[in-house]
């Protein structure tokens, strides 16, 4: 994967801001949007393969050339355990509910742009053992029959030892233990048990702390230390997910957790394989509730605001809370499409986000349904958390503001512009932030291309400062100008004359649909989409349009594209 | 992070309800390996830049007046040297642009960066950082020798300064407590019961056995995965294999110091305890090298970003209401452009706080001649660009560059040095620091910037 493709992007130039932090840092992590709108050159993580060739923005799913049949585009990149699958893991695994991982290395953006786990070094394996020798150590300590799922006294402590290695690997592992691997923990509990003399109870828990630090555990990779096999009907790289892949890839990908007991059980059978059966599942888990995790969590990496939830900051963690009632009440009891997510203005508050909206009726940490102003509070978009992270501390910073919502809600594509970093322009402090970025910055040639896409998606938040309504701007005086004309991606014109004119536009738009669909479709496979997946995309876009924008209609019509069911064959791969 | 000499000992006290009235005892199980006097290299880099033209002194060689931002650094002056006229060789050399501010990863080695992109904020190294170097050579010697240990403050999401080869970053430690805690056993440490060397060496075959097996099912995992991901595994082997390899084997000095208590009285992740934070740092890094835990130490303040800092203790916090959160307008990355005012102050504390690490370590000695843990180190202090308002990394300003201590007296101290001759590459430097260390440069940069700088010889 070729990490060059940016290179020469407009980032740099927003140095020329000064004043105000500027270049390279305002569009990146961690205080930019650099979110799941990247691609790779090679999304798809293999080569040379044409049904793997990155597909370039913009790309219109209404095109009928991509009403082709439905293929994979590309391989299926190993992922570790985000630290919210780990936790939600080791809860179903062993009761552990102590979010254990929540204090380890943060994830940083994965091949499909939104966050997966960092590479694994010295720090990560450390935290690994760490982990697995704490949720070992509880586990020994409630250890008992019923745990164990067999009568020691009565089977005698290795026929118990073995099936509870069998069993607890089954679900550790989300697929059965091969041979190879039972001997080899067995042979790990005998030798604790017998030649160091550990006591029954450490002996167990010695074994735990090994799978808990097994690959297996670890990565999502459920077919194994086994080859893939080539689906028969296929181009010789297509690559049938096994009844054990395709019940985590469902799970993970809705819950953010390991299968349920249901969907172990259609794996074992292998009637997972069967896509009605596969849908029927996806059915179940989003009616059960379970799939709250997913959209919580989808819409958290699209703002840019998954931070906010592992602060140790009290005001953050009020936002993010703000944010997620929100998202729960506009997803499961409202209809979950665009008009409520960027436009409802009932907003949940407690007196810390009171205090930033300006309402005064509101106090202690309970959340509280409000009503709040309808042309400065509305959607997603105008939320604290969004609007803290993506501005200028209290000022606004369109490019940042309109970074966020060209790439990651419109998957619009960024000019290349010159990669030097321009000397600093001092922002006059008669001009407000907008009139620098319009009258110093943009007119740079270096810097022309960026601005002159991404900031008029900004200029529509410029009455917020920080996430602080404000009508006149507190460093000049002048009034607020959010008013403002976007060429959007299909190249139709968005003029507003303000924040929610701006956002009205947005969630009507043709390209906040298809976008929406695109990274549904790239956080449930993992990767960028490839040119082999554009008609699947299409079939799921198409079923997104006629269930009314739902966004769990959307989640579910994922699931039924081949991409989900199938991949190619990663670069180096050897198929059985 | 855990230090596995510690850690071998806490797992086997943790497993027994033991603690620390046990330590003492299981000490002697342990021989020095080392010998002679041991050198320690620590880097100190310092997010986004200096107010350079308040940085460098006045004057020169021995006879130099302070600039403004470093006049904290003045009890300490006879053990500091400054180096004016280095450049980051390493993100110049290369056929594009690293003016931005994730190029943060390739300033600590020898080799240019590979690539470098902005939205990822990936900057991808060509080879080991100098700590890990240093490391793998000391281990050439001695297999037991510490890993480095890596500690950021604020790191956020963006790249690391620590690789263990080229495209093998290495991550930091964030939590210092947690670090303190772990190297020092603090918690649990109510003392407990003897015990059998017998049982302790079953104990230790036992999680012998289980790293083994953890090990095997690591490899057995990669085997048959394509490229990329295989190469993923390899390198979480590595990892494994690297903190198995020192599992029981410890190098510990057994010398008189020792690590004062510290208490949990700062939070990592709040600007309002930094103050406190790099108390404890000095305590952490002296108690390291002190009791040879380590013999690099690899610190980062802030991510490559800066936007994360803000100093309340100076009077400059921003934005209180969202506190450590405060959408990018930190001192260091909004103000650092201009030189302002804030930046200097926070500049000049944190020179204040390098200061008193350097006190700290030359206030334990280790021989009779006084000689102190200092004496025996090199601290290195470098911005990872010269200024934050222009991105410069050497190519058009000197990068704000000083050094504290004089690895046995092999560099000299209490200079200010000004390279003649054009800029340099900051990895020559490094290759002073190596040669103090008695440490092979060979694998770092292959001598492609050139040797030592004779220049800081004593």
């Amino acid at each position: 994967m070729s990490y060059r493709t940016r290179i020469g992007s407009c980032a740099p130039l927003l140095l020329a801001v000064m004043s105000v932090p500027a270049c390279t840092g305002i569009m990146s992590s961690p205080s930019g949007p650099s979110g799941p709108g990247f691609q790779s050159s090679d999304p798809a993580g293999v080569s040379a393969d044409p049904a793997s060739e990155a597909v370039s923005s913009p790309l219109d799913l209404r095109d009928p050339a991509f009403a082709g049949e439905d293929s994979a585009g590309g391989g299926m990149p190993l992922r570790g355990l985000t630290r919210a699958e780990y936790n939600n893991t080791v809860a179903a695994l062993l009761g552990d509910t102590s979010a254990i991982a929540n204090t380890w290395s943060a994830e940083t953006p994965g091949p499909n742009g939104f966050l997966a786990p960092r590479p694994v070094s010295n720090k990560e394996v450390s935290e690994y053992m760490d982990g697995a020798q704490d949720l070992a150590d509880r586990f020994k300590a409630k250890l008992d029959d019923s745990v164990l799922g067999c009568s020691v006294s009565t089977a005698g402590e290795e026929v118990c030892a073995k099936s509870f290695i069998t069993s607890f690997g089954r679900k550790a592992f989300r697929r059965p233990l091969v041979n190879e691997e039972v001997t080899d923990y067995v042979g790990l509990w005998k030798m604790a048990r017998t030649t160091s003399e550990l006591s029954f109870q450490d002996s167990m828990g010695l074994v735990v702390e090994a799978m808990l630090q097994s690959p297996s555990f670890l990565y999502h990779w459920e077919l194994g230390p086994k080859a893939p096999s080539l689906d028969g009907d296929g181009d010789g790289k297509l690559v049938a997910l096994s009844s054990y892949e395709l019940a985590a890839r469902l799970s993970y990908f809705l819950t953010q957790a390991p299968p349920d007991a249901k969907l172990a059980g259609a794996a074992d059978s292998g009637a997972i394989l069967d896509l009605a059966q596969l849908n029927a599942h996806a059915d179940r888990l989003m009616e059960s509730g379970k799939a709250k995790a997913l959209f919580q969590d989808f819409i958290a990496q699209l703002l840019n605001v998954t931070d906010f939830s592992f602060s140790e900051d009290s005001t953050m963690r009020a936002m993010d809370q703000s944010r997620r009632a929100f998202v729960e009440q506009n997803v499961w009891s409202a209809s979950g499409s665009p008009d409520d997510l960027f436009l409802s203005s009932e907003f949940f508050v407690n007196g810390q986000v009171a205090g930033i909206y300006g309402l005064t009726g509101v106090k202690g940490d309970e959340l509280v349904k409000i009503s709040m102003d309808q042309n400065q509070r509305f959607g997603l978009l105008t939320h604290a958390d969004f609007l803290a992270k993506t501005g200028h501390g209290n000022d606004s910073l369109a490019p940042r503001r309109g970074r966020a919502v060209w790439q990651n809600l419109l998957c619009g594509a960024i000019p290349n512009g010159l990669p030097a970093v321009p000397p600093e322009i001092p922002r006059d402090p008669t001009q407000t932030m907008r009139e620098h970025f319009e009258k110093k910055v943009a007119p740079l040639v270096c810097a022309r291309a960026c601005h002159a896409t991404l900031d008029p998606a900004g200029f529509a938040f410029e009455n917020y400062g920080g996430p602080v309504w404000r009508d006149t701007d507190p460093t000049s005086g002048k009034p607020i100008n959010s008013a403002a004309t976007l060429k959007l991606p299909f190249g139709d014109l968005l003029t507003y004359k303000g924040p929610r004119d701006f956002v009205e536009g947005l969630a009507g738009s043709e390209e906040l649909k298809q976008c929406l669909t695109r990274q549904m479709f790239r956080l449930a496979i993992g990767r960028s989409e490839a040119k082999g997946d554009l008609s699947g995309i299409k079939a799921v876009y198409d079923k997104y349009t006629s269930e009314a924008l739902d966004i769990k209609a959307l989640a579910v019509a994922v699931v039924s594209a081949k991409a989900f069911t199938h991949r190619r064959l990663n670069e180096g791969e050897v198929a059985q | 992070m855990k230090i596995p000499a510690k850690y071998d000992r806490r797992l086997f006290l943790k497993q027994l309800g033991l603690g620390a009235a046990l330590l003492p005892m299981l000490e002697t199980e342990w021989a020095k390996a080392d010998a002679g006097a041991p050198m320690r290299f620590m880097s100190f880099v310092v997010t986004n830049g200096m107010p350079v033209n308040n940085f460098f002194p006045t004057g020169a060689g021995t006879s130099f007046t302070m600039a403004g931002t470093c006049s904290l650094l003045e009890p300490v002056r006879s053990k500091v040297t400054f180096v004016q006229g280095l450049q980051f060789r390493t993100l110049i050399d290369v056929p594009f642009s690293t003016a931005g501010h994730h190029d943060f990863g390739g300033i600590l080695t020898g080799m240019p960066v590979l690539e470098y992109s902005d939205p990822r904020s990936v900057c991808i190294a060509g080879g080991p950082s100098i700590d890990q170097h240093i490391v793998a050579e000391l281990r050439k010697k001695n297999p037991n020798e510490g890993r480095p240990l890596l500690v950021q403050y604020l790191p956020g999401r963006t790249p690391q300064t620590s690789w263990t080869g080229a495209r093998a970053p290495q991550t930091s430690e964030s939590d210092l407590y947690r670090l303190y805690d772990t190297l020092f056993m603090q918690s649990g440490s109510s003392g407990g019961t003897a015990v059998g060397q017998e049982k302790l060496g079953k104990l230790r075959a036992a999680r012998r056995s289980m790293l083994d097996v953890v090990g095997g099912d690591i490899a057995r995992f990669a085997r048959n995965l394509g490229r990329d991901d295989q190469e993923r595994v390899n390198n979480h082997l590595t990892s494994f294999r690297e903190i198995e390899k020192t599992f029981g084997a410890v190098v510990v000095d057994g010398g008189s110091y020792t690590p004062p208590r510290l208490t949990q009285t700062f939070s990592s992740t709040d600007v309002k305890d930094m103050p406190k934070y790099m108390d404890a740092l000095v305590k952490l890094v002296t108690a390291a090298f002190a009791s040879n835990v380590t013999r690099a130490l690899n610190f980062t303040f802030g991510d490559s970003l800066g936007d994360s800092l803000s100093y309340p203790h100076l009077g400059f916090p921003r934005n209180p209401g969202i506190s450590i959160y405060d959408g990018g307008s930190g001192v260091d990355h909004g103000e650092a452009h201009n030189n302002t005012k804030t930046h200097f102050e926070a500049r000049k504390w944190l020179l204040g706080e390098f200061a008193k690490l350097v006190s700290s370590l030359d206030s334990v000695k280790v021989d009779a001649n006084g000689k102190s843990i200092l004496d025996n180190s090199v601290l290195y202090l470098t911005p990872h660009m010269a200024t934050g308002g222009s991105h410069d990394v050497g190519r058009g300003i000197d990068m704000p560059t000083l050094y504290a201590g004089s690895l046995g007296g092999y560099l000299s101290t209490g200079r200010y040095v000004k390279l003649s001759g054009g800029r340099q590459a900051h990895n020559r430097l490094f290759h002073s620091f190596f040669k103090g260390m008695n440490i092979d440069a060979a694998g770092f940069d292959n001598m492609r910037y050139g040797g030592e700088l004779l220049e800081c010889k004593a």
